[in-house]
């Protein structure tokens, strides 16, 4: 097979058209027969129109998981987390030269300090782990998307012991907003007669979380910074400053970090989102690729009606090809015209594919029956996209395949012999 | 200097009851504008012979010269050489049926000059001459059987070939239309110069040439009266 598509091109004397072949196309286009709408080609274009709608869907929900499961991630955690070196957490006197130094720094949009710690939520008896995160929730511009990710009750935790759940883990606690819950700590025991009593306190929940990352909306607590730092006895004391960078500087991440260590006399830990997420990625790209080789299999499968539609063409068309070249036209020239033929059809059938392709998936991101297991798949919902990139590597591939299906029936043409077909007919 | 010539030309099939010698051993020589008729019962090779001559076939051994220089099947400008140099009117039209009347003529200069719209100029004018020129936008159904041959002549000529070999060119035709064709055909003739090799099983088309031949048992013989 391989000889033969690699003699054949060589045949076609690629690039492959010219006015003649052009002339054809044209006619077979607005041939009054309709010779397009032929049963084979009908099913040819069917075969590949399914195969491309196929892998269209694929790699659109690849690629919507992808850059929803990024957009999520960056939104909660920002780019870049500055911690302390070795033991021990960040100081007043840290923040400040880290973010006075950060504000010189080129690609910088702003930064943050906050603690995270565990504790215990409470709510009677229904007991969860969670992530508590104190934030500077007043400051407008936080690196993370907090305020745009809590979708019911306020954002704002201005009142006493307000605190916002994510909306899983209010569930899992059976909360609803005004209700009180309690968050143990037993990092902060302190010792009574009694033995050890972890650090216990009361909160109102007042608004919740949702980023549609189940990690997340089942286990963070949002409190305000200061808050966290009495209820952990860190007065003064930071985990971390959290940087968020502007859009182009985002995918540069890690190299940034490794450079501000040195910046910072490697006072300092620095770490970026990609260190953290970079397995997930990388993974998750390595499996569309192998669910798009895969799936181009459906194309090479769809290709041999390619085969058998041009095979049958050139059979039902041998009176004109004869005559054709009984008046000189070239086994070149014929062979053009068919692979022409060929490539308009599979051009109109990959399009309608992946326009077929995107409304499914589409469809598949809209309806509500079939959801995602949000403790296996991060995200609960399904998500589509379809770049550019994609667009253009199933059309290349997809064309690139049928064109080489369409090459292997090509040597009958100059099998044709003249004589034998004018006796015939 | 002939136009053409063929030494020695031999042709045989091998068929299930063994080799069939179709030709065996023609000479022929022909010259600019005359008009040859070439007689012979059906299956006698008048075809085969026409055909190698106008190299749509290969042959076994023997030598064809155009113009003093061979020419073989194998040559890599056989479809130029084809397509400028020789004609042909087949017994039956053989038009392209999704093209019209002046497509189908202007359909071999196009494809030696790749310029469509000088092709079909020239396909009009010649259509024109032959008083087909109100059915030149026809499609070859929307013609009678004359006017498909005649239109199939016009093709024949559109690259104002030096030989037009036309095989059973009345094959399919009534006799009023087929002496027209072949008035249409002398006329050609007479007007322009057109050389002709015309295979027929009739004697009254035979004898209107300027020379005759019959083919019998492989061998050509002249029978020009």
């Amino acid at each position: 097979m391989y000889t033969i598509i690699d003699r054949n091109i060589r045949n076609l004397n690629i690039p492959l058209m010219n006015k003649i072949v052009l002339f054809f196309l044209k006619k077979y286009i607005y041939s009054p027969k309709r010779e397009w709408l032929r049963f084979d080609s009908v099913f040819m274009v069917i075969g590949i129109l399914i195969s491309v709608a196929t892998l269209t869907v694929a790699l659109s929900i690849f690629e919507g998981y992808e850059t929803v499961l990024k957009d999520t991630i960056l939104g909660v955690n920002s780019h870049i987390y500055i911690f302390k070196s070795g033991e021990g957490n960040l100081l007043q006197h840290n923040v400040e030269e880290i973010e006075t130094k950060l504000q010189k720094m080129e690609g910088v949009e702003n930064t943050s300090a906050l603690i995270i710690s565990q504790a215990m939520a409470v709510n009677g008896s229904r007991i969860k782990g969670s992530i508590v995160r104190g934030i500077d929730w007043e400051q407008t511009e936080l690196p993370s998307k907090y305020r745009k990710f809590v979708l019911e009750g306020t954002w704002k935790l201005d009142t006493g012991n307000s605190a916002v759940l994510g909306y899983k883990l209010a569930k899992e606690l059976n909360l609803k907003l005004g209700d009180t819950f309690k968050l143990i700590s037993p990092l902060n025991s302190k010792i009574t007669p009694m033995g050890l009593k972890p650090k216990e306190e009361s909160f109102t929940l007042v608004g919740l979380y949702k980023s549609g990352m189940y990690e997340y909306d089942s286990k963070f607590i949002f409190i305000d910074i200061n808050r966290m730092a009495e209820f952990n006895s860190m007065e003064n004391e930071f985990t971390m400053v959290e940087v968020k960078m502007k859009p182009e500087w985002i995918d540069r991440a890690d190299y940034i970090a490794y450079a501000w260590e040195h910046e910072f006399d490697y006072k300092y830990q620095i770490s970026s989102w990609i260190d953290f997420n970079s397995n997930l990625f990388a993974l998750l790209k390595m499996e569309k690729w192998v669910i798009f080789i895969i799936l181009s299999f459906l194309i090479l499968i769809a290709s041999f009606n390619v085969v058998s539609s041009v095979s049958t063409s050139i059979i039902e068309k041998r009176t004109e090809l004869g005559i054709l070249k009984a008046f000189g036209a070239s086994d070149k020239i014929l062979q053009k015209i068919f692979v022409g033929k060929t490539m308009i059809l599979a051009f109109l059938s990959v399009t309608l594919g992946q326009v077929l392709g995107i409304l499914l998936a589409k469809f598949l991101s809209w309806q509500k029956f079939l959801v995602l297991k949000g403790d296996v798949y991060f995200l609960d919902k399904i998500n589509v996209q379809f770049g550019f990139m994609s667009w253009l590597i199933i059309l290349c591939v997809s064309m690139l395949i049928v064109f080489a299906a369409s090459l292997i029936p090509l040597k009958k043409i100059s099998k044709l012999n003249i004589t034998n077909i004018i006796r015939k007919a | 200097m002939s136009l053409i010539k063929i030494e020695k030309l031999k042709k045989s099939y091998n068929e299930a009851s063994g080799k069939l010698e179709v030709l065996k051993g023609v000479d022929l020589e022909i010259k600019q504008g005359e008009m040859i008729a070439i007689t012979g019962e059906s299956g006698s090779g008048k075809s085969t012979l026409l055909h190698m001559m106008g190299m749509l076939d290969s042959f076994d051994s023997g030598d064809i010269y155009y113009s003093g220089k061979q020419v073989d099947i194998k040559d890599n400008d056989l479809n130029e050489f084809r397509n400028k140099r020789i004609g042909f009117v087949f017994q039956s039209h053989y038009l392209l049926e999704d093209f019209t009347a002046e497509e189908n003529v202007a359909m071999p200069k196009f494809l030696s000059t790749k310029d469509f719209n000088k092709s079909v100029l020239d396909s009009r004018k010649l259509l024109k001459a032959l008083d087909l020129d109100d059915r030149r936008s026809h499609y070859p159904n929307q013609l009678s059987g004359g006017e498909q041959q005649r239109v199939a002549v016009a093709r024949s000529l559109i690259n104002s070939p030096e030989i037009i070999f036309a095989d059973e060119p009345t094959g399919n035709l009534d006799s009023k239309h087929s002496d027209e064709l072949i008035d249409l055909l002398i006329d050609l003739n007479k007007k322009h110069g057109h050389t002709f090799v015309i295979a027929t099983h009739s004697k009254e088309i035979a004898n209107k040439m300027d020379r005759c031949f019959n083919l019998e048992d492989g061998i050509l013989k002249e029978t020009t009266q």
